[in-house]
């Protein structure tokens, strides 16, 4: 699923980019209290149940509200790059699969011999797919 | 004799991979942005081909004891229409738009699944090739899109069972329709949980913008509703080929089973189809009306009631069987009832315009458009679940009349006030707008030529899926007048075509946000980047994107909700 999948690449909600940041802190070994502070804060945020006031009126991409982008209250880290988001990886193995389906349903109102090759080609396909990584 | 040595040096740039090739990019994105546009532009495809074959169907009976086609091209040709149109035009059409617009519309990145997406649009190409090319092997479905059995099984001579449509005409449509059933579920299961479960943070259910609210009542209708279409068809193919007798009363079998499994997938396939073009029009109507929508909760929900209504009429389309008393009451009181949620939708329309400061910009036009048309659609259907009526109409024009009400004058109008509206999201680009109203009112007139006259028809007595007639029978006028409207459809779709190349070649740069709009999926660039959002915009409201251009009269700030 595509959130777990692209956990890794997602970049920051609005006015959530200094906690993202403050991630790699704790990860390099700075616990605290702040910390904690930091994992709830985005815990809450991420899981959309009540979204920050100081986030809320952040602008995202294309156009900014009179007063900027707020800064959430949080323990002050040091800005680091940000990653660029990406999108799903791509597949060949779906277009394969239809295919191989398409295949052996014209194979049954045809010839047999193309059900055969439509079958063939499902199951290399379920297997290609089930067994692609990224 | 002078030697040198050549040093190899490393290869600076590498090889391109497959899918970073211009063709591969296509046949392997799992961007739902890019099959979104697959979805349409092969749904638009099928339009055409579609439409193509209804031209042919209006000039065989253009004129009385028509020779354009002869009767079982003509069956293939009906058949293949209303298949086509249905299964490849109007579902994957939405589909593609859901696709493009709902992840952006609730803040995700992404559809949950996009590999399963990928597979449900390219099964939707290979089962609409599949179908198509049934006519190489001239042996197009020719049972109507029902296919009715025991008809399209066998007929009894004596003990025996002889086939009724002995080629593999049918078995094209059983398996065509199966294989499209695969798509369809895949992308409904994709629908459902990327709504659930990748709304922006802020975005509860209540603050959903009305098309994704709509998606997803219609991603679950064609989960409970597509079941029972799969099984009918699945029924179907062992009647045919390997012996049984399903639905042959001389067999044990029961001959009104296929109808009623048909028709209980087929009713709520109605809403399937509309469902969507209730969402466009409660999106479009509040942006060029300058207001919120009217009663936002009650749109919603009665969407949700019509869902489930849609599961209690589909006998409606069996008054003429025989069914029982009792049931003919059921059934039409059900079909009366569900006009009451559609009723609270018009209303919430009309009072969602009224009084706004309103834009005719094309998208505008369609939606209004939309709006009469289906109104005069959803009368009619009323008119029909009266069932001493129904009973003097059944299998007439009028019940043609009816369905291309609301199907074309409904989801047509409604599709092309999406393309309008979401066209500049998707290119950067505007349609031209004097070239969309100039197909806007050909193709009102056109619909109304086209279809009004079939309710006279079926009035006076002119059968469905009819052949020819007799030029005594004082249908002549009529039908030629439909021919024109057919092609006057056909000019505005020409029109649209026309204005679809030019802008996207030349069209006037459309800027973010041309609308003024209300909703997150214009929160981004035009068109947008492969990640939708930089950042993942916060909701506060039902219309965030208002809210950012307009903080100090934010809906949080001012509304409750």
């Amino acid at each position: 699923m595509i959130n777990e999948e692209e956990q890794k690449d997602r970049p920051p909600i609005e006015g959530e980019g200094l906690q993202r940041q403050g991630e790699g802190r704790k990860r390099s070994g700075n616990p605290g209290s702040a910390e904690t502070q930091e994992k709830s804060d985005e815990a809450t945020v991420v899981r959309g149940q009540q979204p920050r006031p100081e986030a809320e009126e952040g602008a995202s991409e294309q156009s900014q509200g009179p007063q900027g982008p707020q800064v959430p209250q949080g323990p002050q880290v040091r800005p680091s790059r940000a990653r660029t988001p990406r999108g799903p990886h791509a597949s060949l193995w779906p277009f394969v699969l239809a295919l191989a389906i398409a295949l052996a349903c014209l194979g049954v109102v045809t010839h047999p011999a193309v059900l055969v090759i439509g079958a063939l080609l499902i199951v290399v396909a379920v297997v290609g797919w089930g067994l692609e990584r990224y | 004799m002078a030697t040198s040595t050549i040093v190899e040096r490393p290869a600076l740039v590498r090889q391109k991979r497959f899918s970073e090739t211009y063709i591969g990019q296509w046949l392997t994105t799992t961007d739902h942005k890019k099959i979104g546009i697959m979805y349409m532009v092969t749904a638009f495809f099928f339009f055409v081909v579609g439409g193509l074959e209804a031209l042919l169907i209006r000039t065989q009976l253009a004129l009385p004891d028509g020779k354009v086609l002869d009767p079982q091209t003509y069956n293939e040709i009906f058949t293949m229409h209303g298949t086509t149109m249905i299964f490849l035009f109007v579902m994957p059409m939405f589909t593609g738009l859901g696709n493009y617009v709902v992840p952006l519309m609730i803040g995700a990145r992404d559809m949950a699944f996009p590999r399963l997406n990928a597979f449900g649009y390219w099964i939707v190409l290979f089962g609409g090739l599949f179908l198509q090319s049934s006519f190489l092997f001239h042996a197009a479905p020719d049972g109507g899109w029902f296919a009715y059995a025991p008809l399209t099984e066998c007929g009894v001579q004596g003990v025996n069972c002889i086939p009724a449509t002995p080629s593999i005409n049918m078995d094209f449509w059983a398996l065509g329709v199966l294989l499209l059933g695969i798509s369809s579920v895949a992308g409904a299961l994709n629908f459902v949980v990327t709504i659930f479960k990748l709304r922006a943070p802020g975005m509860t259910i209540n603050r959903m913008p009305l098309f994704v609210w709509m998606t997803l009542v219609t991603s679950f209708l064609l989960l409970f509703a597509l079941p029972s279409l799969t099984a009918a068809s699945g029924l179907l193919l062992l009647d045919r080929h390997l012996g049984t007798h399903f639905y042959q009363a001389a067999f044990n079998g029961d001959p009104l089973l296929w109808q009623h499994l048909f028709w209980s997938f087929g009713h709520p396939e109605v809403y399937i189809l509309i469902l969507p073009a209730f969402g466009i029009v409660s999106e479009v109507l509040p942006v060029f009306s300058r207001k919120p929508i009217f009663g936002y909760t009650f749109v919603a929900w009665s969407g949700v009631a019509i869902g489930f209504l849609s599961f209690t009429v589909w006998a409606h389309h069996m008054f003429a069987v025989g069914l029982p008393v009792v049931a003919q009451a059921f059934f039409a009181t059900s079909t009366t009832l569900i006009a009451i949620p559609t009723a609270v939708k018009i209303f919430n329309w009309l009072a969602t315009i009224y009084g706004g400061k309103l834009s005719f910009k094309t998208p505008m036009l369609f939606a209004l458009g939309f709006v009469a048309m289906f109104l005069i659609g959803g009368l009619n259907g009323v008119a029909l679940a009266i069932v001493p009526f129904d009973y003097q109409v059944t299998d007439s024009y009028f019940v043609i009349a009816h369905l291309h009400y609301v199907l074309f004058g409904g989801a047509v109008f409604a599709i092309f006030a999406a393309i309008f509206y979401w066209f500049p999201k998707m290119t950067g680009k505007l349609l031209n707008e004097r070239l969309g109203q100039i197909q806007f009112w050909l193709m009102l007139i056109g619909v109304n030529v086209t279809f009004f006259p079939m309710h006279i028809l079926g009035l006076l007595g002119m059968p469905r899926r009819i052949y020819t007639y007799a030029p005594d029978l004082g249908w002549n006028e009529l039908n030629l007048l439909e021919t024109v409207g057919a092609f006057i459809i056909a000019a505005a779709i020409l029109v649209f075509l026309f204005n679809f190349v030019a802008s996207l070649r030349q069209g006037q740069p459309a800027g973010g946000d041309p609308w003024d709009a209300f909703t997150l999926e214009w929160d981004t660039t035009s068109p947008p980047e492969p990640y939708n959002f930089k950042t993942i915009p916060v909701v506060r409201s039902r219309r965030p994107f208002y809210d950012k251009k307009n903080p100090e009269t934010a809906d949080w700030k001012v509304a409750v909700h």
